[in-house]
């Protein structure tokens, strides 16, 4: 039976670590709106409270065996803490939680005090960062204003300049918009897309059926008029950047979740921790009526589980059910789920839709009836492509294409990522010797830009996701020394550091643990490498054993190819399983030799698709193996030619290797031909998951079982024992869900095509 | 970032010219198309993200 309400975990803490704000924007539910808690609660969160709202997080995710929670700092403003007092507080989170289990921190702030220093602390405990801002100079300076009246503007532009800075710019997650419909739509749109942010979200501004919200006349929508205008020109412009608003729409009109309590019927898994110690519900509640959020429980009296279980946070994770019969009855109630459950307060109830319920209605159909267009690539396919794509005989040609159309992709990424480097900022040089190289020696970078994890590298830099180890633009400056080291070129390039590495891409990881996260000047020759940090200089033969401060990239060789065993990427780390750290020689010596049996039997028992990884398969990630031991394997959409996997047997890897690459494949078809139609629907069953799929995964795992089951029948027929029923499960899963995916009517003419293909060669198979 | 429109009746745009121009020959023309796909499609991936309070994380 399926936990209920009561026994839902929380996943995501608000925190009050400050209860004070320095500005006095008159949209705040904090201080402007109904509760006026605050007024009695300690200015700052108490050491003791720290401890005991850090100890019942940890208990709640022990309990319940969370893989992560979240915990958002917020306030008034946490940055009144200082950045000592924000240290302490995030030290003391890591300590109790980070034991338990992945511990996510976010902080939302004003920006007005940020500083390097703050900056620094941020990073050391890896917090992400969102900004508030309204817009431009003009829709900022309407609300988001000190207390004297003064802008605020100028100081969160500086704010927003620091944390664009490439040591700051992985912390910044985004920016955080209040609508004011007197505002412009588009130049509030285009003023928070000059920032450059990562994200981009827009609130309503908090009311009530009571307080309702200003209007220009009654009954006018000016809510879903200013958002369509938003939504209308985000589109247009390709949707430069992800609009949470917008993308939870999208998500849920495919029956995908909605991330986000302000819309969808998504459980409401959250809870507030205020400076006492008390637990609250949502802090928007703040806005209905003074007392609203209260649960009256405090940290010190009850476990997380007591407030999940509370009857205003139990009837919000109720669903539909918990809705009005309005909202109950409304035709887009599953992608609206009521709006934010504070909006629907009014005469001392919330059995109301949203304040708002026409303006989100209107803004929901418009953003239905104008879906995303994608654009349109020509990689030069010869019409015979998907044919030859899904030809169980594999087609290394094809692969070929695939493999020139991916360096094409990752020469745009990285072009771009260049377009936006500051002028002589870190990478500039980078990327001048890059481009030198990409005419004098082509193959060098070809070869470097092929490799799966720069693609991965360029799209987390481009996103501004990269977290941890990973790199920023500077890293052009690596790519293009580990190009210059491949064709045997000078440079002399300053490479960044981070924690204590300098990767150069397929060629190997420098190790200089005095410089921690800084710079180190590269020098490249016919032949060699020079490494030099201060007085540390190291010295490399490309191609020698590893030591105390080189770790050579090692390849896995057998006689007709050779791939990385990739241990040293820091972003191989892309492929939601956690890769598994340098491995020691023993352990590389195994998937040397595990490699090469499993290539044997690749090539004896699939030989089409031996060709096709010796064309396209570029690396092999070594996973850790999680505690159950179950073996596991993955490809990354950003990776092509990279294959994730826990250590394992040569058949087991076998099947492994051609599965995987069959998801490689496909990520790469789909990079330059739409195979889905973006509208069709989301939730199709089938056999090898309990839960209904979106089309693409269909189509994904139609792929890379009708491989697998290809191998199996080559087993089946050589009287392998078990193979014939391994065979007929996954032909008989494939066969499935091709029907599946064929009545759905899910599938674009390519789409449809590669299906056909993938029917026609099954059905010569035996029963 | 440009936030020029797109016109969404642009021909399609030629990958085999980006892999065989050098690279400081590109022209924003050549590569915003493939940046925007590729982007687009690695965004619908992650866009979601896990938090639900009105923050970002
Ligand atoms: S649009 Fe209105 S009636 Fe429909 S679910 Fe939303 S708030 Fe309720």
């Amino acid at each position: 039976m399926a936990p209920g309400p009561a026994r839902a975990a929380l996943t995501e803490f608000v925190l009050k670590v400050h209860a004070r704000c320095d500005l006095a924007c008159d949209h705040c539910y904090v201080y402007e709106h109904a509760d006026q808690s605050w007024r009695r609660r300690p200015v700052r969160m108490t050491p003791d409270v720290l401890r005991a709202a850090a100890g019942r997080i940890a208990e709640h995710a022990a309990a319940h065996g969370l893989p992560d929670v979240t915990v958002v700092l917020h306030g008034g403003e946490p940055l009144l803490l200082g950045p000592d007092g924000l240290g302490q507080v995030l030290a003391e989170l890591r300590r109790v939680i980070g034991p338990v289990t992945r511990l996510r921190i976010g902080m939302q702030t004003n920006g007005v005090l940020l500083s390097e220093r703050f900056c620094d602390v941020l990073a050391e405990h890896d917090v992400a960062v969102g900004v508030s801002l309204d817009g431009d100079r003009a829709a900022n300076d309407r609300h988001r204003i000190y207390r004297s009246g003064a802008s605020s503007y100028d100081q969160v532009l500086r704010a927003l300049a620091l944390l664009r800075r490439p040591a700051y710019r992985r912390l910044w997650s985004g920016l955080l918009c209040t609508v004011d419909v007197r505002n412009d739509p588009i130049a509030v749109y285009e003023a928070l897309l000059a920032q450059e942010p990562s994200r981009i979200d827009f609130l309503l501004p908090h009311a009530t059926w009571d307080d309702p919200p200003w209007r220009p006349a009654a009954g006018d929508t000016a809510y879903a008029r200013w958002l369509r205008a938003v939504h209308d020109r985000w589109r247009a412009d390709g949707r430069p950047v992800p609009v949470r608003l917008f993308d939870s729409l999208l998500s849920t009109a495919r029956g995908g979740p909605s991330g986000t309590e302000w819309l969808g019927l998504d459980p409401v898994d959250l809870a507030v921790i205020e400076t006492d110690g008390e637990w609250e519900q949502a802090d928007s509640l703040k806005t209905a009526y003074d007392g609203a959020p209260a649960t009256g429980m405090t940290v010190f009296s009850h476990a997380a589980d007591d407030v999940a279980a509370s009857p205003l946070l139990a009837r919000r994770r109720s669903g539909r059910a918990g809705l009005s019969d309005e909202c109950r009855r409304c035709p887009v109630v599953d992608q609206c789920g009521g709006g934010l459950f504070a909006h629907r307060y009014g005469a001392g109830h919330f059995d109301h839709p949203s304040v708002y319920c026409a303006d989100l209605k209107e803004l929901i159909v418009h953003v239905n009836e104008n879906p995303p267009e994608p654009v349109r690539l020509d990689a030069g396919l010869p019409d015979d492509f998907i044919d030859r794509l899904a030809a169980p005989t594999g087609d290394r040609v094809a692969i070929g294409r695939l493999v020139e159309a991916q360096i094409a992709i990752v020469r745009a990424l990285l072009a771009e990522v260049a377009d936006r480097l500051p002028a002589g900022g870190a990478g500039a040089d980078g990327w001048e010797a890059l481009t030198a190289l990409d005419r004098s020696a082509p193959e060098s970078v070809a070869r470097i830009a092929a490799h799966p994890y720069v693609r991965a590298w360029a799209v987390d830099c481009l996103a501004g996701t990269g977290t941890g180890a990973r790199q920023g633009p500077g890293y052009l400056s690596a790519l293009a020394a580990a190009a210059a080291l491949d064709a045997g070129v000078p440079v002399r390039l300053d490479v960044p550091v981070r924690s204590g590495r300098l990767h150069l891409p397929t060629m190997g990881t420098v190790l200089l643990p005095e410089v921690g996260d800084g710079t180190a000047r590269v020098e490249t020759g016919p032949g060699s490498l020079r490494v030099r940090a201060g007085d540390v200089t190291v010295a490399v033969s490309p191609g020698a054993a590893g030591g105390p401060r080189w770790w050579p990239t090692r390849r896995l060789v057998a006689p007709d190819v050779s791939v990385l065993l990739e241990d040293g990427d820091p972003h191989r780390d892309c492929h939601r399983l956690p890769a598994d750290d340098r491995l020691d020689d023993a352990g590389a010596v195994r998937w040397a030799e595990t490699f090469a049996a499993a290539w044997q039997v690749i090539r004896d028992e699939v030989p089409g698709h031996a060709e096709e990884l010796r064309t396209g398969l570029r690396a092999v990630v070594p996973l850790r193996r999680s505690g159950d031991g179950v073996s596991e394997a993955s490809t990354a959409r950003q990776a092509f030619g990279g294959v994730a996997a826990t250590e394992t047997d040569a058949g087991s890897l076998a099947v492994l290797l051609v599965h995987e690459f069959q998801h490689s494949k496909m990520n790469a078809l789909l990079d330059v031909c739409d195979l889905v139609d973006g509208t069709g629907p989301i939730d199709i069953t089938v056999g090898w998951r309990p839960d209904p799929r979106p089309a693409e995964a269909v189509l994904h795992g139609i792929y890379a079982h009708a491989a697998v089951a290809d191998i199996w029948r080559v087993r089946a027929d050589r009287q392998v024992d078990g193979a014939q029923a391994v065979y007929r499960q996954y032909r008989d899963w494939t066969a499935e869900a091709i029907g599946a995916l064929q009545r759905a009517d899910a599938l674009t003419p390519a789409g449809s095509r590669l299906v056909r293909q993938v029917a026609r060669s099954m059905s010569g198979w035996p029963s | 970032m440009t936030t020029a429109p797109l016109r969404q009746d642009e021909p399609p745009v030629s990958l085999v010219r980006v892999r065989a121009e050098p690279l400081d020959r590109l022209s924003a023309a050549d590569i915003s198309p493939i940046v925007r796909r590729v982007m687009a499609a690695h965004l619908d991936q992650t866009r979601i993200p896990a938090a639900k309070f009105s923050s970002f994380i």
